[in-house]
């Protein structure tokens, strides 16, 4: 140990001599902007998220009124970190066509709803996109007694897919790339997808997997329907900020990259308290320790990302409470794991 | 006469503004489409010289994957991929420069950190690059793996991810390992040379072009595994998210041709069922960004889609040969994923 810190004077000594006179680069920084966003969430005591107003898995109030989902507790994370409290959160349903109005005016802090980062919403709703926190994956499912197995042998058959949805746009590109003609069934929603699927005016529906497997777990008979196995296209669900406050943008990039990162490392709800004390491991303690030094570049204490990691556990927890093996709507999490584990999710590095 | 006037009235508040010492904030505050369009070209903060990133060849022109990049940025926001000022910018000076106003873009290799990401004023953007953190020993060291460089000497740049990541792993696994931080990449190499150090960590990519320009590259190997990911990605100023926004869609048109098999060769044709609906979209899209209608063809005519510039400067039949790995769009196992257009 003494020997370590020998070496750490050597090094802090050699920097100093090569540097010389020079200004090191990190000096200049500029100081850590003000966030217009935290000091109004910190003025009202409460962080404002807009979520789905009725989404198992994501977003949905349970019986006792208490809201449950992925997208419900990466909102009381930031709360946690940001107001050290996970319940200081006024969860604000939004549809599709209200969310991004509700961010731009102010009524919420923040957009935890299903939503898709895409070029057009990017660039003209005057939203920052942070994630993704969820890869949804865009395929087609179909009666099994139909022994379809791909999307070529859908050539000339009748396939439902919400008109103007992404899902629509995704199904039309891959059919051209096959060179085959699919016969699209306008369909409004889910519900409606689903009446005429069962009733057979389309021989398979396009869709999120998340949702096929909700309308396939409904059928009487789910084993006789089969998703099948092409992934026409990822749909990155990610969370939204309002442009022009870049320092809440960071708040929440990071809080979530925390959440990444602990379940990365294995820091759990359950031993986050105590390896925040005991770890030696560098970036735990970077993160999650009093005096890691994260907090201060924030703008929040020190102990921002224990909080928000004991509040909801780590994204891996967070994920198997909506949609592990024991929920009410088991989804293999795929290409929603962490990039080590096959996935996507791949948060920058604390360093 | 009202754009001498626009002229007059901006050097008069950025004069004013210098004077009072406030240039860095002014900068800030700047719309970079307008300055860059006024100016007639893109500045592009650039690795001074890196084999496959940015180099200078013998001809005076700069090649490389970061070279591609901007050519591509100016080629969507200023109708020419030629209208490029390559700024060489070191590891230490790239933020300052980029927060002076001194470039519009950070196309050097840089890893998304924390700490950049929120003491530095930058956003990222990205990546485009995943690299993978090794470190470069001599055959005659003997070192075959990350253990044995206990009580031994490793060069790094002082301040960067390496830096890092090597205290990390001392720590991690209890071993001693001596830090020497140098201020650049020519320094580690010199540093190396004389035997101050046993090893450099580094960056894979950075690793590699070095390895090369060893007089006896075979006399040296990279040792490594998993050891940490960094996700090299460009830079832009905090502040100006329309130009943010610009740079990551240009970015990502050339992850969506790689992804639709779209070449620079192909994408002039408009008889290629398989994208029409995709560009035409893209192309009456561009008022949505501030850019002129083919800003998206145009990026992609640049430099090719973004397998085409990985290709040219990693690819098999490239001088500095790099498998893609996590650097690869997600249909391949790696880790770009560029969202629905």
């Amino acid at each position: 140990m003494n020997q370590l810190s020998l070496t750490a004077t050597g090094a802090l000594i050699v920097i100093a001599l090569l540097h010389g006179t020079a200004t090191p680069g990190n000096a200049q920084s500029v100081e850590t902007p003000h966030s217009e966003t935290l000091a109004a969430i910190q003025d009202r005591g409460s962080l404002r998220c807009g979520v789905n107003p009725s989404q198992t898995g994501m977003a949905r109030q349970n019986a006792r009124g208490r809201w449950d989902g992925m997208g419900v507790d990466l909102c009381r994370a930031i709360a946690a970190a940001t107001l050290g409290d996970p319940n200081a959160v006024d969860f604000i349903p939004v549809t599709a066509r209200t969310r991004f109005t509700s961010l731009q005016s102010g009524e919420i802090d923040m957009l935890s709803r299903t939503t898709t980062w895409t070029f057009s919403r990017d660039t003209t709703q005057g939203v920052d996109f942070i994630g993704p926190y969820f890869i949804e994956v865009e395929s087609v499912m179909v009666r099994a007694d139909t022994g379809i197995t791909s999307v070529a042998e859908l050539d000339g058959q009748p396939v439902c897919a919400v008109t103007g949805s992404l899902t629509e746009t995704v199904l039309r590109n891959y059919q051209a790339q096959l060179g085959i003609e699919i016969e699209f069934v306008p369909v409004t929603g889910t519900e409606d997808y689903a009446r005429a699927y069962e009733s057979g005016r389309c021989i398979g529906v396009a869709d999120g997997k998340a949702g096929l497997e909700a309308l396939r777990a409904a059928q009487i008979d789910a084993d006789g329907h089969r998703v099948l196995d092409e992934q026409l296209a990822l749909s990155p669900l990610s969370l939204a900020v309002r442009h022009g406050d870049d320092k809440w943008d960071d708040i929440v990039q990071w809080t979530f990259n925390a959440l990444a990162t602990a379940e990365r490392l294995e820091v759990t709800q359950a031993n986050v308290q105590r390896l925040s004390i005991e770890s030696r491991h560098p970036i735990i303690r970077r993160m999650i320790s009093d005096d890691g030094g994260s907090g201060a570049l924030l703008g929040l204490e020190s102990n921002w990302a224990l909080r928000a990691i004991q509040a909801v556990g780590n994204l891996g927890e967070i994920y198997d409470r909506a949609f592990g093996p024991g929920s009410a709507l088991p989804i293999d999490r795929g290409r929603s794991a962490l990039w080590q584990d096959g996935g996507m999710i791949f948060p920058a590095p604390f360093e | 006469m009202p754009d001498m006037l626009r002229h007059f009235g901006l050097s008069l508040v950025t004069g004013a503004l210098a004077f009072l010492g406030l240039s860095d904030s002014a900068w800030a505050q700047q719309d970079t489409l307008a300055s860059a369009q006024e100016r007639g070209y893109l500045r592009c903060g650039v690795n001074p010289g890196q084999l496959g990133m940015s180099m200078a060849n013998a001809s005076g022109e700069w090649v490389g994957m970061s070279a591609d990049l901007c050519r591509a940025i100016a080629a969507a926001t200023l109708g020419d991929p030629n209208a490029t000022e390559f700024v060489p910018v070191t590891a230490r000076n790239r933020f300052t420069a980029l927060r002076s106003g001194q470039i519009d873009v950070i196309l050097r290799n840089t890893t998304w950190t924390f700490t950049r990401d929120t003491a530095e004023s930058v956003q990222f953007v990205g990546p485009f690059f995943v690299d993978e953190e090794m470190v470069l020993v001599s055959e005659e060291s003997a070192i075959t793996d990350l253990a044995m460089l206990n009580d031994r000497t490793v060069c790094v740049i002082a301040g960067g991810p390496s830096e890092v990541i090597m205290n990390d792993l001392a720590i991690a696994s209890n071993a001693i390992i001596n830090i020497l931080p140098v201020g650049s990449a020519e320094q580690y190499r010199q540093a190396y040379l004389e035997g101050r150090c046993v090893g450099i960590a580094d960056g894979q990519a950075a690793l590699r072009a070095l390895q090369i320009s060893l007089p006896d590259p075979d006399g040296h190997r990279l040792v490594g595994g998993r050891l940490a990911y960094s996700p090299l990605s460009i830079g832009t100023r905090q502040g100006d998210d329309h130009w943010t926004d610009i740079v990551r869609w240009t970015f990502y048109v050339l992850a969506t041709a790689e992804d639709l098999d779209l070449t620079a060769a192909e994408v002039g044709r408009t008889d290629t069922q398989a994208w029409t609906s995709q560009l035409a979209r893209l192309n009456s899209s561009g008022a949505s960004l501030g850019l002129e209608p083919g800003w998206a063809i145009r990026a992609i005519q640049a430099a090719g889609n973004l397998a085409e510039i990985y290709d040219r400067s990693f690819g098999p039949e490239s001088s500095l040969p790099i498998e893609r790995g996590p650097s690869a769009l997600w249909r391949q196992g790696g880790m770009i994923l560029p969202p629905p257009l």
